[in-house]
């Protein structure tokens, strides 16, 4: 069985380098993208298992790059995790953006891991997920 | 006649009373035969009429050629009675002549009436006085009414029958009043009673209804104050003034509920120079009693200064958007001022000032100041929550990655960790720093400031920075904009902040060819900056964020306070700030600042007061970290 692959986007380059080596230390293929552009070029050439994507970018926030990755219908079953340092699951839901500008609404995301990120949580949600 | 003389009469007072008295009495005789021809006159007859003896009567006193319709004498010589008329005639100058006449008969021996006796008085005069009166009776600026015991109108003149109507035989109350019993007060029954003149004050009614107020007075009509049988009214006609003093009460009362119940404190002045009228919104304002001050104090004390040295040159008007003003326990309290000096054409008669108390309104303003800064300290809070979390990430990871490289062995690995710790420390440091910047008091330096200049200052800190980068740097100035109160540091550094940001929004933008612009513009005197650039743009969650929570999106390159002092800066100069922005296009922030609303020198004061509570505070912080 080859290792599961795991898409990171984040604008922080410590926190890439901090999830990398994490994930990569339980043996996960790590792939990073520094903004949402690049993520979503990243989550189409790579087809990744999970993706994870901070919230506050420049140029384009994590929220609409999550929107982009549930409405592609080839990328929309690829679980994703929310990580940010903003309270994630209190801050979020007041933009509604799981409320597309056509009126769907589209599923929550299969994770939400709040920064500064707790090792053990995060690991056993990752291998729960993708279990 | 012959009867009434006594027997022993002397012959010769006989002689006196036939011939002397014929020639003597002051009346006019004549006596006339049955063909009216007069065969004897006195001298008294002659010099009114002239030659009369052998005319005809009627010709003599009349200047008729034929008999009087209502001839006295022929009366008679009729019925041998004695008559008396009132005749009309013409003397011997051809005058109109009023005469009473009295004819008798003279009987001869069997008794047949031979001759007539016509005696006459003048009474021209009497006429001509009985003229008068009844044109002053009936012309007089009065309604004039004779009544008698019964207290009915007997006679009454043409004004009277005007305004009442014609009811002479009437009630005096019913003509009068439309009343049917007499008055309580009547003064007619006064005067009845002791004969003396009576005056009231009555309200009646005219013949359509109308009120009519009228002052009546009352006279005997009768010398005799014993027994007087007529009273005559007179009754002057108020009504209109009474209408007039009416409307000026009317107009009276309304001012003065309009001065009691403005809100406006407002002060009037007479040329003297004293309070003449000082409401009561003044004497809650002024903490003084109108009592104490009308008539007594002057109004100067009341007035701001600027107000008396602009009457002093002469003007007429002067509103004072912000004034002081003193109360009674030496409060100075800041109000809204309107004032006037009063004039009669040409003539000062006085002066007026209204005062708007603006303390409420200060107070409110105070409090929403305070509201801002709340919301902005609740921002910060949870900004500094937000970048705290990503900083002890950047912590958390640097352990991780010294604690794996120490237990794998590689020095490589626990360097790397080592940095992330060193850089996330660094980090830290530095929000920590801007954020006590923050929080630390601050009251605008303001001075006049050209905001082109200021603005021209920026463009150029910033040109060579641009350059490297490849951004296009435009000053913008806006034509003919005065100086501005601001604190020119400050607002320096809001502007190096936002033209900051735009370059970095350009750095990270695909736009190969960026600019950034900082505009200076005024309208409607409201001064705006404005700072655009085509950079990377904001989405619409970001770009809600970016003054609700504030935060970076730099990674480690910002703090996410930049905006947040930005902002604060901005609101103590009475401004605002909000972002238009485009994903992929660029952004626009507007910094805009209402002149009225710019800091002045007592703005300034309240916020040094503030501010010395906070550096107090701060100073507290200070001592604990030394």
């Amino acid at each position: 069985m080859s290792a599961q692959r795991i898409l990171l986007v984040d604008d922080e380059p410590d926190a890439l380098e901090f999830l990398r080596d994490l994930l990569e230390d339980h043996d996960y293929v790590v792939a990073s993208a520094d903004s949402a552009a690049a993520g979503l070029a990243q989550a189409k050439k790579e087809r990744p298992d999970l993706i994870c994507v901070d919230v506050l970018m420049p140029e384009q926030s994590g929220m609409s790059l999550y929107q982009q990755l549930k409405t592609d219908p080839e990328l929309k079953n690829i679980p994703v995790f929310i990580t940010s340092g903003l309270n994630v699951s209190r801050d979020l839901d007041k933009i509604e953006y799981r409320r597309l500008p056509d009126g769907t609404i589209i599923p929550e995301p299969e994770g939400f891991v709040e920064k500064p990120v707790n090792i053990q949580r995060f690991m056993d949600l990752v291998s729960r997920v993708l279990g | 006649m012959n009867a009434r003389i006594p027997e022993d009469v002397r012959p010769e007072v006989h002689r006196w009373l036939g011939d002397e008295l014929f020639e003597h009495v002051p009346s006019n005789i004549v006596v006339v035969d049955r063909n009216y021809r007069v065969v004897l006159a006195n001298r008294q007859f002659e010099e009114v009429f002239g030659k009369a003896v052998g005319r005809q009567c009627y010709e003599v006193y009349k200047r008729q050629d034929k008999v009087c319709d209502q001839c006295l004498a022929a009366q008679t010589f009729s019925d041998g009675k004695v008559h008396v008329n009132d005749e009309e005639g013409f003397d011997r100058r051809g005058k109109r002549a009023h005469y009473v006449v009295y004819t008798a008969p003279v009987r001869n021996e069997t008794g047949e009436i031979t001759y007539v006796i016509e005696m006459s008085y003048d009474v021209t005069e009497t006429k001509s006085l009985q003229r008068a009166y009844n044109i002053l009776f009936d012309r007089a600026p009065c309604y004039i009414a004779v009544i008698n015991r019964d207290l009915r109108i007997v006679r009454s003149n043409e004004r009277l029958v005007k305004k009442f109507g014609d009811q002479v035989g009437e009630h005096c109350y019913k003509v009068y009043k439309n009343r049917t019993e007499r008055c309580s007060d009547c003064p007619a029954l006064k005067t009845f009673a002791d004969g003396q003149c009576s005056h009231s004050e009555q309200v009646g009614q005219d013949k359509s209804g109308n009120p009519i107020h009228y002052i009546v007075s009352t006279a005997p009509l009768e010398r005799s104050k014993t027994d007087c049988s007529y009273v005559i009214e007179l009754s002057t006609d108020v009504t209109e003034l009474h209408d007039l003093s009416d409307r000026l009460n009317h107009e009276s009362s309304f001012r003065n509920i309009m001065i009691e119940s403005t809100l406006d404190a407002l002060v009037a002045t007479d040329t003297s120079g004293k309070v003449k009228v000082f409401n009561r919104a003044a004497e809650k304002l002024f903490k003084i009693s109108a009592g104490q001050v009308v008539g007594n104090m002057r109004s100067d004390r009341f007035l701001p200064d600027r107000f008396l040295r602009a009457v002093e040159a002469g003007e007429a008007n002067l509103v004072l958007s912000e004034a002081t003003v003193v109360d009674s326990e030496g409060e100075q309290i800041p109000v809204r001022f309107s004032g006037s000096v009063l004039r009669n054409g040409d003539q000062v008669i006085g002066g007026s000032a209204f005062f708007q108390d603006l303390r409420e309104f200060k107070e409110l303003e105070r409090r929403n100041l305070d509201n801002e800064r709340l919301a902005a300290v609740g921002q910060t809070v949870a900004q500094l929550a937000h970048g705290i979390k990503n900083i002890l990430n950047g912590l958390q990871g640097g352990m991780y990655i010294i604690r794996s490289g120490m237990r794998s062995g590689s020095q490589k690995r626990i360097d790397r960790g080592w940095n992330m710790l060193e850089r996330n420390v660094d980090r830290i440091t530095v929000l920590v720093k801007g954020f006590l910047n923050f929080s630390k008091g601050y009251a605008p330096k303001a001075k006049p400031t050209d905001p082109n200049a200021l603005a021209k200052e920026v463009v150029e800190l910033y040109r060579d920075a641009a350059r490297q980068i490849g951004v296009e740097l435009v000053w913008q100035p806006a034509p003919l904009v005065a100086p501005a109160m601001m604190d020119a540091e400050e607002i320096r550094s809001c502007l190096e902040n936002l033209v900051s940001n735009a370059m970095d929004a350009c750095k990270v933008s695909d736009n190969p060819k960026c600019s950034v612009t900082l505009a200076v513009d005024e309208h409607d005197d409201i001064l705006e900056f404005s700072v655009h650039d085509s950079g990377c743009g904001m989405d619409h969650e970001i770009k809600n964020k970016v003054f609700t929570t504030f935060f970076t999106t730099k990674g480690l390159g910002g703090t996410g306070l930049g905006l947040l002092i930005t902002r604060k800066i901005v609101q103590q100069h009475g401004g605002s700030i909000e972002v238009d922005s485009t994903p992929g296009k660029g952004s626009t922030f507007r910094v805009r600042f209402p002149r009225k609303r710019l800091p002045c020198a007592e703005s300034a004061n309240i916020l040094v007061e503030d501010n010395h509570q906070e550096e107090d505070h701060d100073g507290g912080v200070g001592d604990g970290q030394s």
